[in-house]
Parts: C-alpha cells; sequence; structure tokens
C-alpha cells in the first residue's frame, strides 16, 4: 500500500490496515472525531448523535472497501451527510455567529465576559469567511486535520487547500488579530 | 494542539482560540445506542447480502436458472427464520402463525425508530426485567432463552370440534444448537429416543434442523422430523399454502394460515356440497411500515356454485378520480362500486326464497319501482359516502354527502326522478314531500320546502338548525347533501374553483395506498378526526398529575397526511381486504411507557401470566388438553 506522507508533520499519515477497516476503529474515529465535529456544526445534540450514526451506518456499508486514510474518509462522509441534513431541513445546521448560548454556558458568572464577547465575535468573523475558506480553517485548527487530510475530506487538491487556508489565515488576522494575541500570551 | 504540531505560535494561539469558540458536546450513552443500532442493521443486511461464494460457477452449470432460485430462497428465508419453520410444519397442520423480527431493506427505517424509541423509554430493559423474573420459575426456560431468537412459528392441529384450542407445536428459531441440546440434557428428563425429552408431563422438546421444537405428543415430534428428512410432505409444499402466501406481502412480519378445515368451526361444513366452501386457505399478514401498520388479509369464498352471489365477484374497482367529484376537507370517504351489481346478487338470492320472493315482489308493484330495471341501473357506477365538519366546527356537528355517479352508464338520475315522484306523491295516507327546484348553472338542485325541512329539523333538535335536505343532478350524478353549504360546496367542485376531495393532500396520500383494485374502501383523515376531539381530550387530560400530553393522543397517528385506509376486494375465489393503520411509533411507545409506569406505580411490577396444562383422556381415548393462563 502506498503511505502518504503529511506534508506538514512529514510524518506517514494514519492508515487503516490493509485490506480494509475494523469496525471498533470506525467507532472510535466516529465518538472522538466526527461527533465532536457535528457538535461543532449543529443546532442540538440530538442532531449531532443521529448524523454520527449515519456516518458510522455508511462507513460500516462500506467498510469491506480498502480506506487509506480513514479520518479523511469519515470527515467526508460526515461533511456529506451534514450537507444533506442542510437540504432536508435547513435548521439542521448551527449558524456560527448565534451559538453566543453555546459559549456561554462555558463560563462562570464571575468569568470573564470580556473574553466571551470576544469568542462571540471570532465566531462572527469565522461565520463572514466564504464557506470553503472557512471549512478548511475548522477542519484544520480545530479538528487537526492535516492539509491532505483535509484535501481528500473536501475533495479538493492540496494546493486548493493550501490557498484556501492562507486566504483564510489572512482574512482572520486582518480582523481579529487582537483576539488571536491575547489568547497566544495567555497559553503560551 | 498537540506537542510535535509544527504550528507557529501565532497559529498555536489561532487553534487554541477557535477550540475555546467552538466547543464540542460529550458521547452519551444514547449515541452509543444509535451506533449499535447501526451495527444490528449492518449485519441484517451482511446476513441478506451473504451468499455461498460459488455462486458465480453456478452459472456454468446447466442447472443455473433452479440453482440461483435456490440459493435466493435460501438467502431470503435465512433472514425469516420464523417463516423457514413452515418447511418443518407437517401438511396436515390446520393452524400456521409465523413471526419474523428480522427487518426488510424497506423495513430497516421503521424498526430503527421503534427500538431508538423503545430504548429511549426504558422498555426494552423493563421487558427484559419482567421476562428475566418470569424465567425464574423455570430453569430450563432460563436456561434456554438466550439461544432462541425472537422469532418462531406455531402450527395447530384442530383437536375438538373447533380451532380454539389446537394441538400445538412450537418452532422457536435456535442461535446455539449445542447450548441448547446441553440445557436440555442438564434440566429436563430423557426419553428412550435419542435427542427428544421430556419438558413437562405432555410436552416433548428437541432440536430439529436449527429450531427448538415442542410438541405435546412424541408422535407428533417424529412426524415433524419426518418432514424435516423428507420423509412427510410439508405444508410449504402445499399449492393451496403456496397460494395463500403469494397473496401477503414477502416482508410480512406476522402471518397466520389456516385450512378450510381449521377455518371452519364444524368439520361437517367443509363438504364440496356447501357452495361457500373453497378449497383455499386463509391467510392474514401484519407488515410493519414507515407509518403504521398494514394488515392484510384473504379470505377464501367460492361461490361460483351459488345462484346470485357470483354477481359479487363480478364487480368493478372503485374508481379513485370519483373523489374528483366531492370538495375536500373531509373527515373521511367510503367509495363502493357497482352497489347494483350487489343489490342484483341479494336480489337474485332472496328470489330463491320462498318468504322473501313474493314480498319483493309485492314491493315493487306498490312503489312502482322494479329493482332489476330502475335500482341496479341506477347502482352501476361509483358510490360515496362522505362525512366533512360542519358549520360550526363542534365535533358533533357534521355534514356528509352521499354521491352516485354514472360511471359504467349508471343512471342515478333516473332513480331519483323516480324516487321524488314517489316521495311527493304517495300512496293513500301517507304525507306528501315537496322539494323546491332549482337551476344554479348546469346543475338541478332539489331542495326539501320549508315545512318538510321545519318538521325534520324539530325531530332531530338543535345540531340540525343549519342543516337541509339537497338533492343536486349534475352530469349524470346524483349527490344528497345535509346543508347548503355542502350545496355550494359540490357546485364549487363542477365549477372548478373549489379543490376536489383528490386534490386533498391526506386524501391523496390515501389513495395511493388503497390503490385501484379496491371494489370498496374507506379512508379517513385520522388527524382531522383527531383535531375535531382535540378540545374533549384536553379536559379529559387536564386533571393534576396527568402526564399525558394532549399532543400525543392527538398525533398518535402520525402527521397532517395520516390516514387509515381499509379495502375490500372479491375476485370470485377469495375476499382479499388490507387495512392500513398509521402510527407515531414514537408517541405510541411513549404512551405505553407511561401507561406502565403508572402501572406499576399502582400495581407493582407486572407478573408474566404462568400458563398450567391440564390433560384428560377424551371419548375416542385421545389426550384432550386445556390451558389456562393465570398471573
Amino acid at each position: 500500500m502506498h503511505v502518504l506522507m503529511d506534508s506538514r508533520t512529514a510524518q506517514p499519515l494514519r492508515t487503516s490496515e490493509a485490506g480494509g477497516t475494523s469496525a471498533a476503529r470506525v467507532k472510535e474515529h466516529c465518538l472522538k472525531e466526527v461527533f465532536p465535529y457535528l457538535c461543532r456544526r449543529t443546532r442540538s445534540i440530538e442532531d449531532a448523535e443521529d448524523l454520527t450514526a449515519e456516518v458510522y451506518g455508511v462507513a460500516l456499508a462500506q467498510s469491506r472497501k480498502p480506506v487509506e486514510q480513514m479520518r479523511a474518509w469519515l470527515f467526508g462522509i460526515a461533511r456529506r451527510k451534514l450537507a444533506d441534513a442542510v437540504r432536508r431541513s435547513p435548521g439542521v445546521v448551527l449558524p456560527l455567529s448565534a451559538a453566543e448560548s453555546l459559549i456561554a454556558s462555558d463560563f462562570s458568572p464571575e468569568g470573564s465576559l470580556q473574553r466571551q464577547e470576544q469568542l462571540i465575535k471570532i465566531r462572527a468573523l469565522i461565520d463572514k469567511l466564504p464557506e470553503d475558506q472557512r471549512e478548511a480553517l475548522l477542519l484544520q485548527y480545530v479538528e487537526e486535520l492535516s492539509i491532505i487530510e483535509i484535501a481528500l475530506a473536501m475533495n479538493k487538491s492540496t494546493a486548493a487547500v493550501n490557498s484556501l487556508l492562507q486566504r483564510a489565515r489572512a482574512s482572520i488576522f486582518e480582523h481579529g488579530k487582537t483576539y488571536f494575541l491575547d489568547n497566544s500570551e495567555a497559553t503560551l | 494542539m498537540s506537542s510535535e504540531s509544527p504550528f507557529d505560535p501565532q497559529d498555536r494561539a489561532l487553534a487554541s482560540t477557535l477550540k475555546e469558540a467552538f466547543p464540542a458536546g460529550e458521547v452519551s450513552p444514547a449515541l452509543e445506542r444509535k451506533m449499535e443500532l447501526k451495527e444490528t442493521q449492518q449485519s441484517v443486511r451482511d446476513r441478506r447480502q451473504s451468499g455461498p461464494r460459488f455462486k458465480k460457477f453456478i452459472f456454468v452449470f446447466a442447472f443455473a436458472a433452479v440453482a440461483v432460485l435456490a440459493v435466493a430462497a435460501f438467502k431470503y428465508l435465512m433472514g425469516r427464520p420464523g417463516e423457514a419453520a413452515i418447511q418443518l410444519i407437517p401438511a396436515d397442520a390446520d393452524i400456521i402463525s409465523t413471526l419474523d423480527t428480522n427487518p426488510s431493506e424497506q423495513q430497516i427505517g421503521a424498526f430503527s425508530r421503534i427500538l431508538t424509541a423503545l430504548n429511549r423509554e426504558g422498555m426494552v430493559s423493563k421487558v427484559d426485567t419482567i421476562v428475566n423474573k418470569a424465567l425464574q420459575q423455570s430453569k430450563i426456560a432460563s436456561d434456554i432463552q438466550p439461544y432462541v431468537s425472537k422469532n418462531f412459528a406455531f402450527a395447530g392441529w384442530k383437536s375438538g370440534a373447533t380451532i380454539a384450542s389446537p394441538e400445538p407445536a412450537f418452532f422457536l428459531a435456535s442461535t446455539n444448537n449445542d447450548k441448547i441440546l446441553a440445557a436440555l440434557q442438564a434440566d429436563a428428563q430423557p426419553t428412550s429416543q435419542p435427542n427428544l425429552f421430556l419438558l413437562k408431563e405432555n410436552l416433548y422438546g428437541g432440536i430439529i434442523s436449527n429450531y427448538l421444537v415442542i410438541t405435546q405428543s412424541q408422535q407428533r415430534f417424529n412426524q415433524i422430523l419426518a418432514v424435516a428428512n423428507h420423509q412427510a410432505r410439508s405444508a410449504a409444499d402445499l399449492p393451496q399454502y403456496q397460494a395463500a402466501r403469494a397473496t401477503l406481502p414477502s416482508d410480512s412480519n406476522l402471518m397466520l394460515f389456516m385450512s378450510p378445515k381449521g377455518l371452519m368451526g364444524d368439520s361437517s361444513l367443509v363438504s364440496k356440497d356447501n357452495p361457500l366452501v373453497s378449497d383455499n386457505w386463509f391467510a392474514m399478514g401484519v407488515a410493519v411500515r414507515d407509518q403504521g401498520l398494514a394488515t392484510y388479509y384473504r379470505y377464501p369464498l367460492r361461490v361460483k356454485d351459488a345462484k346470485g352471489w357470483e354477481r359479487f365477484g363480478d364487480v368493478a374497482s372503485f374508481d379513485m378520480s370519483a373523489l374528483k367529484e366531492v370538495p375536500a376537507g373531509a373527515y373521511g370517504v367510503i367509495g363502493l362500486s357497482q352497489l347494483g351489481k350487489v343489490v342484483q346478487g341479494s336480489y337474485e338470492v332472496a328470489g330463491e326464497n320462498k318468504d322473501f320472493g313474493p314480498s319483493i315482489t309485492k314491493w315493487e308493484q306498490e312503489n312502482k319501482i322494479s329493482v332489476l330495471n330502475d335500482v341496479v341501473p341506477a347502482l352501476s357506477g361509483n358510490a360515496q359516502i362522505v362525512v366533512y365538519p360542519g358549520v360550526t366546527g363542534q365535533a358533533k356537528d357534521i355534514d356528509a354527502l352521499v354521491v352516485f355517479d354514472n360511471a359504467h352508464n349508471s343512471d342515478p338520475a333516473g332513480l331519483a326522478r323516480k324516487i321524488r315522484t314517489l316521495f311527493e306523491d304517495p300512496a293513500e295516507g301517507q304525507t306528501p314531500v315537496r322539494f323546491d327546484e332549482s337551476q344554479q348553472g348546469k346543475a338541478t338542485v332539489w331542495q326539501l320546502d320549508h315545512s318538510t325541512s321545519d318538521k325534520l329539523k324539530q325531530t332531530v333538535g338543535d345540531l340540525s338548525r343549519d342543516k337541509d335536505l339537497d338533492v343536486i343532478l349534475v352530469n349524470g350524478n346524483v349527490i344528497i347533501t345535509t346543508s347548503a353549504v355542502m350545496v355550494n360546496k359540490v357546485l364549487g367542485v363542477y365549477n372548478s374553483n373549489q379543490k376536489s376531495l383528490a386534490d386533498d393532500a391526506p386524501f391523496f396520500a390515501m389513495a395511493n395506498i388503497a390503490g385501484n383494485n379496491s371494489q370498496a374502501n374507506i379512508m379517513i383523515s385520522v388527524s382531522r378526526v383527531m383535531n375535531a376531539l382535540r378540545p374533549q381530550i384536553e379536559a379529559s387530560m387536564s386533571g393534576s398529575g396527568n402526564k399525558v400530553n394532549p399532543d400525543d393522543i392527538i398525533r398518535l397517528f402520525g402527521g397532517n397526511d395520516a390516514g387509515l385506509v381499509g379495502t375490500t376486494q372479491y375476485d370470485g375465489q377469495n375476499v382479499n381486504a388490507q387495512l392500513f393503520l398509521p402510527l407515531d411509533y414514537d408517541r405510541a411507545i411513549h404512551l405505553m411507557a407511561l401507561g406502565a409506569a403508572e402501572g406499576e406505580k399502582n400495581f407493582g411490577t407486572p407478573a408474566i401470566p404462568s400458563p398450567t396444562a391440564h390433560v384428560e383422556t377424551g371419548p375416542d381415548g385421545k389426550p384432550n388438553v386445556s390451558v389456562n393462563i393465570t398471573p
């Protein structure tokens, strides 16, 4: 089997065992990675659970096929399921800018009100990005997918993904650099 | 970000901030259950799709077609172990029933919703607790229970005058023959026959093929064994059974078949001299569908040799386009095709009777109406009885239409005129009934005159205040209505400015379910009926401590387009009927769970009925078994 390399980490990409995927591994990926991804993009935990189960169902049905890039493959299925869900019921997907309550729930009353406001603004900034840029940015920085995995999941070339990411980063830093710098100082 | 992240500090800050801005939820047991359900569904698909690997080579050989059919049947039946037990049931069984809980492709969605709802409401664990408690009463039952599936078959042999207490045999699909055999060896009494065990008095059990077979006698067990060894004929080989099975959908989950002998209460009726007895088997099947439960019936009725009865098998199908003749917004409709043939058949049957024959002739002479020349030709089209909400909107206020159309060259208007003359010029001593006639576009409307109408309203009471009796003659059709409002609506349909029932969403959906082959059908918009009853339902739920949401009752049968559909059709040999009961499985299971919780609170955990068998020797020397079920 040809082993693909991650251009950014220079590490071999995580690949499945030759000849197919095991249900246990698929399940683990669905629970640990696909479910959080869908949680961030849907209006309710129940919607995210339903979609995760659907992704798992599709993955099980196709599990006899050799899958070199399991994460990218699962995220690709998840993206298609999400798009189907939007077509069926547009309200299923959470508009990023409308997630104040989700963020607020993570803060104690005496917590940083200022930080809370910053996060809401960040979500609004991300929401304003073109859809492809936004998706590539979140897949890289939140879901921690490599460039190649993002390319596979989004069905684009790595060059196209790099371009999307560069433009997304430029836009975000231009309009919200202060938010990230504050946080950077806090976390470093 | 992980420690080996190649991101620069700015990127790391971006990642950290974005993760903070986009938090994710925790994995819940509900998600794991949903994923387990997907695993189950996939395993069902795998089982259905898995076949012998040599299938490719079969095409090479001369008997390819036969072999492929055999493999297909094998694969199909492996997915339906309940039905597959038919192969073991002797051909002389009078009653056969099978249960298959493996969903077909078409049923996966519905089964998935049902299982999710059962899990969500805790019904699965509740039932498991009750079953486990019950099984603790019997060691052998509790030892065997893990190794039998929820698919089984039942066969019965008529042992008395009726089929009500048949001699039974049970076929429980095994998931592990060795474990069941070990349980039988450990807990049951061995018999002189290898691998046959006495479970209790007159109850024998053993493994045949992939089934735990339980019978009341060693002879019956050996008869089933002979069928399994192809030394005796199986019910599956009977053309009558095969014909009955073919009338039910392939994915029926519960099926019941009865032989003519099993069907007739008195075996003396099963003779060739009785024209109403058929050689065909009775069949009934219930199948889980996405929007509810579909039930299918086939009742054999041979009438070819009986004068008059053959008319019933010659009735044309009800034409669903007749729904275009009535306004939208109905609660429900009954459609009947060619009532004239039914009248003609009944007339001929009654004419043969020495008491009825002269009475009918006398009635015809007195009323100057001939059944064969006036009534039968008038009723050769489609007839509909349609019920609508009344103008007040109250549940008890309804309007109705009765429609006779001119399909199949029917002439209902001719009969209507004769009847009007009869009312207006009655026999001596009877009060005449008058109608006011008006022309409204292409329709002629007869309205009951005021004095007659007032008298009628006084008799009926308050609800008749807005009611009237009007007859509309339009395009050769006759429509009888109960109010002036309905007259306007009907005329609106004929003038194409009012929506008809054919364009009414729930009835459009129901007409599709009913199909085009029924001779009689009923379609009820359950959501409209339940919504009309909303005030009463809400009032009855308003008491303190009531956990039932009225919407769970009102929408129990599904959304706005949900409808109950019944159809029937007679082909001269069998009455074929279908009933579709819409059901919102989530709400139904939620209500069941509430009911169970309430019952548990008031009466404790319900006990599983414990059957006890009582055996007596009958006058013919054979054992008569009665089974009592006491909680």
